[in-house]
């Protein structure tokens, strides 16, 4: 699907949209809603189910488009409701535990060469528990501090921490068994 | 903690993706779209719908209020109108017992129409012609005291110079004089013209009330007359 690009001005086509004119708001989800799907993709792992949470984010986006006071760039707008859509999401379809050890590692991950890919990476995050991936997509992909991640995700600051050192020492042990099935293929 | 490398990696690589969503996806948000747009003016029209019953509920009591009101009004003009027929009649009655004390043949007319009248409007119920009826024989018999008190010889009654009238004189006389002036009586009224004339006058009620005062009136002038006759 392509979509002409109407409106240059963002002001405008955002303007355009809260006025329910639903050309634009067709040209607002064509610029963002894969990337926005991506986003969705690192929280869930079915990619019907990310994209129905991805539906329901930008009902809001639409329904809530008056709210939004041009402070900072509209795309990290949708993406801070995507996260939310999905953490709720995943809350509500089974109920995340917290391992609630507060001993978190300082781990040799710097030593670790990265030549993966995408879908590798994203077969990696997916095999973290949920607890941990939402707390080391929210830390390391979105940029958020624990103090926020803790309240986001209702939860104590280090419990935050430990669980994004859980999933780092999880990523590690997996990276290394994938280096060794890699060795083993050669 | 800080970012290691493979985490930088990591995210500059997943930032960089971008998965195309199905083309049924925006199909579906349409859907939602014009749903959630539906209900919101639903709710705008549902506000309407309020609004407006409110404002017509209160121009409603409104009008009913101003008709209470036009409503009062008018009762107090009817009392009105009614005192200033009381006060018409009180005066038409006055006039006829002048007649009848001045003229009693005219005053026999007068009547006589005036039980006419009465007959032919209250002739649709029977309560009316009932009452009538006993009105006119009331008049009746008050013109014969009067008509009575008026065809006293005045000069017998000087030459005897008492107070005490013979009954049975009297009632002869009285008869003899009636139909003398019934055969005298050689003018004729036309009914009809009388009731048209009357009909577009008076209303059944006026006619009702002046009746009633006529009746008390003379009732008044009776005992007037009366006690008149008694001193003489």
């Amino acid at each position: 699907m392509k979509i002409i690009n109407l409106y240059p001005d963002e002001k405008e086509l955002i303007r355009l949209a809260v006025e329910q004119n639903r050309q634009a708001q067709q040209q607002v989800y064509a610029k963002y809603s894969s990337k926005m799907l991506s986003v969705c993709r690192q929280y869930i792992k079915n990619i019907q189910e990310a994209e129905d949470v991805l539906l329901m984010a930008f009902l809001k986006v639409f329904t809530h488009l008056k709210s939004f006071e041009y402070n900072g760039s509209f795309e990290g707008w949708i993406r801070r409701i995507v996260i939310n859509e999905c953490i709720s999401f995943i809350r509500v379809k089974k109920q995340v535990k917290y391992t609630d050890d507060e001993i978190y590692f300082e781990e040799s991950f710097n030593n670790i060469e990265s030549k993966l890919s995408v879908d590798d990476i994203q077969i990696l995050i997916d095999h973290l528990p949920d607890g941990y991936r939402m707390v080391f997509n929210l830390y390391v992909i979105e940029g958020y501090k624990h103090r926020e991640i803790a309240k986001m995700l209702d939860i104590n600051e280090g419990t935050s921490k430990s669980q994004l050192s859980h999933a780092r020492k999880m990523l590690q042990e997996q990276l290394i068994n994938q280096k060794k099935y890699y060795h083993e293929i050669k | 903690m800080k970012l290691n490398n493979l985490e930088k990696d990591i995210r500059n690589k997943l930032n960089e993706r971008s998965i195309q969503p199905s083309k049924k996806t925006w199909n579906k948000l349409d859907e939602l779209l014009t749903a959630s747009e539906n209900i919101k003016t639903k709710r705008r029209f549902n506000w309407l719908y309020m609004a407006a019953s409110i404002t017509g509920i209160s121009l409603i009591a409104i009008y009913m209020l101003i008709q209470n009101s036009s409503i009062e009004k008018n009762d107090a003009l009817l009392v009105e109108q009614e005192k200033a027929v009381e006060k018409d009649s009180t005066k038409v009655v006055d006039k006829l017992a002048k007649e009848i004390i001045i003229n009693p043949i005219k005053s026999l007319q007068t009547t006589t129409e005036l039980a006419e009248i009465k007959q032919h409007k209250h002739s649709k119920t029977k309560q009316t012609t009932n009452e009538i009826k006993n009105k006119q024989q009331t008049i009746n018999t008050q013109n014969d005291v009067v008509l009575a008190s008026f065809f006293i010889d005045e000069k017998t009654a000087n030459q005897e110079n008492q107070l005490v009238i013979n009954p049975t004189k009297l009632l002869t006389s009285i008869e003899n004089k009636e139909e003398i002036i019934l055969k005298n009586n050689s003018i004729k009224v036309n009914v009809n013209s009388l009731l048209s004339q009357v009909d577009g006058e008076l209303s059944q009620t006026f006619t009702e009330k002046a009746l009633q005062s006529i009746h008390k009136n003379y009732q008044n002038l009776k005992e007037v007359i009366a006690s008149r006759n008694i001193k003489e």
